[in-house]
């Protein structure tokens, strides 16, 4: 960031019908000297009306006729004018020098007051010249802030004839109400840090506004879960424990559930394999009772068969024993020995038809017996395989399908069993966890101070390095002085000690010039530190109410310390720029070193005074 | 068919033995239709295994294969499930 400061390059009235009075000024040192009436603090006061206070300066009978003011200002090598109508409260900014602008040619018009927010005013325009706009303080002890405006930092450029001679502190303007945002002014002049990081903390009303709010909320919320914990599980509240109880049943119901499981699927293929080997000797049944049928037919046509070769048989021989006869074809005798040689072999061959009949009866016996043997067993492995079935269906239906079903419900009891005691363990949680907030609750209630952040806690080291500078501008004035500065920061004091003496304690003389040394201190101590500052301070007879330590009796240390003073201000060369009005006139050598500016009172030396004599 | 000489008859001490006759050949032969023919064809065929077998060793074949006739009947009882 470049440090810019500003250079007030000399301030003009004007009014209709009226010449204007005007007064330069040039970089460091200033002084306007000239007795009581002459307009000094009239210059004083018009100029910080150009900065924006909202009153203009105090009507004289010499002022009257005026309507409109100037300050001419330099930034940067660049010159502004700032013109404001007394009777109006917007200022204009004129792109020119002193010399050439005229309100009636302004051209941008900003609000002379400043507006929260709005950048479109004096406070912000001339901030922002020199890098202090936006900047963000807090104005109380609960963080709440606003941002940095010109009219806060007024009492540290200009000082009045009364202000300096004040009790208060340099750093504060008296107004009570805005003392806090000073001190955090102050602070952020000696650290060059503001506020923006500071969280805000509420309000003592609020919060407790909020903890009651809370407290509401919270004991509803307690109540409705309390409620449903009750319906969940009435006064078992040992939920861990229950979840674990619950947790082995379930593994338990688990594996017994596959181990019947198993036991079922055994005991399905050991039926199966029955199954199969009885359809074996079914179909073997089957087979061997078809066969059956087929011997014992068998049987019957071998029977038939002998009875009809007994039969023919029998007719052979009847046939032998007739006598014979005629051919019925030829009518010629039969031949009777050819005959009975034939019936001979036919009874043989008859004969031993017979016999083979008989054998094949008799084997075919043998295999029926053997076929009725097979039948039978056949059946009987039937029969029993058909009560292995039974036997292994009745385990099945009346044990283990009861036993995998009893199981299964029993395990879907206890996972609904589980749900609804974790879910009363959660809500045990959470009723835990809502008494803790309204134990806090309760404490932070009863705590009698809430946290706070007092505003202006300088940084020791900062403050340390600030009273340095003080001291050594004071010991550069010759100032009397008994010990070291130092600052305290106590938000009741919020001075400078001198010595071993509070500030605000001093004498007249002493308040001023050390009110003097205290904003001029923070002008040089901004520099050193490379911190904003506007780079012009104004102060209204610093110099008038010192009488020094041996007052009344001799005039010289009084002279030394006021010699001293000038001599420091006019060697200053820093840039930084200083006007003092004051009742008495600057050593004549320290007179052609400056802006110097004597209202003599007296038409015949030198300039009357600020306005022209009419 | 004994009167027209296509088969003939013997007895004997055997028992009743039946024989081609004179005119059997060309009997035979002389059928056309389609089963006669196949049934030529199975009689070559039992000729051909079983010519050379005596009557006891054509019955004990016969007790030997007996029981091996049954396995086209194996699981029967699944096809007439309704039946058993």
């Amino acid at each position: 960031m470049t440090m810019q400061r500003i250079t007030l390059t000399g301030i003009r009235v004007e009014g209709p019908h009226t010449p204007p009075a005007s007064v330069d000024f040039r970089p460091g040192l200033n002084v306007i000297a000239g007795s009581s009436d002459t307009g000094k603090t009239y210059v004083a006061s018009t100029l910080d009306f150009l900065l924006g206070r909202s009153t203009p300066p105090p009507d004289n009978p010499q002022s009257r006729s005026y309507t409109c003011a100037y300050l001419g200002l330099r930034v940067a090598s660049q010159d502004f004018t700032i013109s404001r109508d007394f009777r109006e409260n917007v200022a204009n900014i004129h792109n020119e020098p002193l010399a050439q602008a005229a309100i009636i040619n302004a051209r941008h018009q900003l609000s002379a007051a400043h507006r929260a927010g709005s950048t479109e005013t004096l406070s912000h325009w001339l901030l922002s010249q020199i890098g202090l706009e936006g900047r963000m303080l807090s104005r109380n002890q609960y963080a709440e802030k606003s941002s940095l405006t010109l009219r806060n930092i007024a009492h540290l450029l200009y000082v009045s004839e009364e202000n300096i001679i004040s009790r208060i502190s340099p750093a504060l303007s008296g107004d009570t109400i805005i003392e806090p945002l000073e001190r955090s002014i102050f602070s952020f002049f000696l650290t060059g840090i503001d506020d923006a990081a500071l969280t805000v903390i509420e309000k003592p009303k609020d919060r407790l506004a909020r903890l009651n709010t809370e407290e509401t909320v919270l004991r509803s919320m307690l109540e409705a879960k309390e409620t449903a914990l009750n319906k969940l599980v009435g006064d078992d509240r040992d939920s861990m424990g229950r979840l674990q109880k619950i947790d082995t049943s379930i593994q338990e119901a688990s594996s017994l559930i596959f181990a019947t499981r198993e036991e079922i699927t055994a005991l399905e293929a050991k039926r199966n394999e029955h199954w199969e080997s009885m359809q074996k000797e079914k179909s073997k049944r089957l087979f061997v009772s078809e066969q059956l049928k087929r011997l014992r037919l068998l049987g019957k046509f071998y029977e038939t068969d002998q009875k009809r070769l007994e039969a023919v048989f029998e007719a052979g021989k009847a046939f032998e024993e007739l006598p014979g006869g005629n051919c019925a074809v030829c009518g010629g005798k039969t031949d009777e020995d050819s005959s009975l040689s034939s019936v001979a072999e036919f009874k043989t061959a008859c004969t031993r038809e017979l016999q083979k009949l008989a054998d094949l009866t008799k084997e075919l016996q043998t295999a029926i017996s053997d076929m009725e043997a097979e039948e039978k067993d056949a059946e009987k492995a039937i029969v029993d395989t058909e009560g292995l079935l039974k036997q292994i269906e009745l385990e099945l239906t009346e044990k283990l399908k009861p036993q995998s079903s009893r199981a299964d419900t029993g395990l879907t009891e206890l996972i609904k069993l589980k749900g609804s005691v974790a879910r009363a363990a959660d809500l045990q949680t959470e009723i835990e966890g809502l008494n803790l907030r309204l134990t806090e609750i309760e404490d932070a209630r009863k705590a009698k101070k809430p946290k706070t952040n007092p505003t202006g806690s300088l940084g020791t080291a900062k403050a340390a390095r600030f009273c340095e500078v003080v001291q050594e501008t004071l010991r550069a004035w010759k100032y009397p002085m008994k010990g070291h500065v130092s600052f305290d920061a106590d938000p009741q004091k919020f001075d400078l000690v001198i010595g071993d003496q509070d500030r605000g304690s001093m004498g007249k003389g002493y308040r001023a010039i050390t009110h003097a040394a205290f904003v001029i201190g923070l002008m040089r101590y901004c520099r050193q530190e490379n911190i904003p500052h506007p780079g012009f301070v104004v102060l209204d007879t610093p110099l008038n109410p010192f009488k020094g330590p041996d007052e009344g009796v001799s005039g010289k240390v009084n002279d030394e310390i006021k010699d001293a003073f000038y001599e420091d201000l006019a060697r200053d060369a820093s840039g930084d720029q200083f006007l003092i009005l004051e009742n008495t006139e600057p050593p004549i050598n320290i007179q052609k070193m400056i802006g110097y500016h004597h209202f003599s009172k007296n038409n015949d030396a030198g300039r009357y005074g600020f306005f022209p004599i009419r | 068919m004994m009167s027209k000489s296509i088969i003939e008859c013997e007895f004997s001490t055997h028992g009743i033995m039946y024989l081609a006759g004179e005119w059997s050949l060309e009997f035979i032969n002389g059928l056309e239709a389609e089963y006669a023919q196949s049934l030529k064809e199975r009689a070559k065929w039992v000729v051909a295994q079983f010519a050379l077998y005596s009557d006891t060793e054509l019955s004990d074949f016969m007790r030997r294969n007996w029981s091996n006739w049954g396995a086209e009947f194996e699981f029967e009882s699944f096809l007439r499930k309704g039946e058993i």
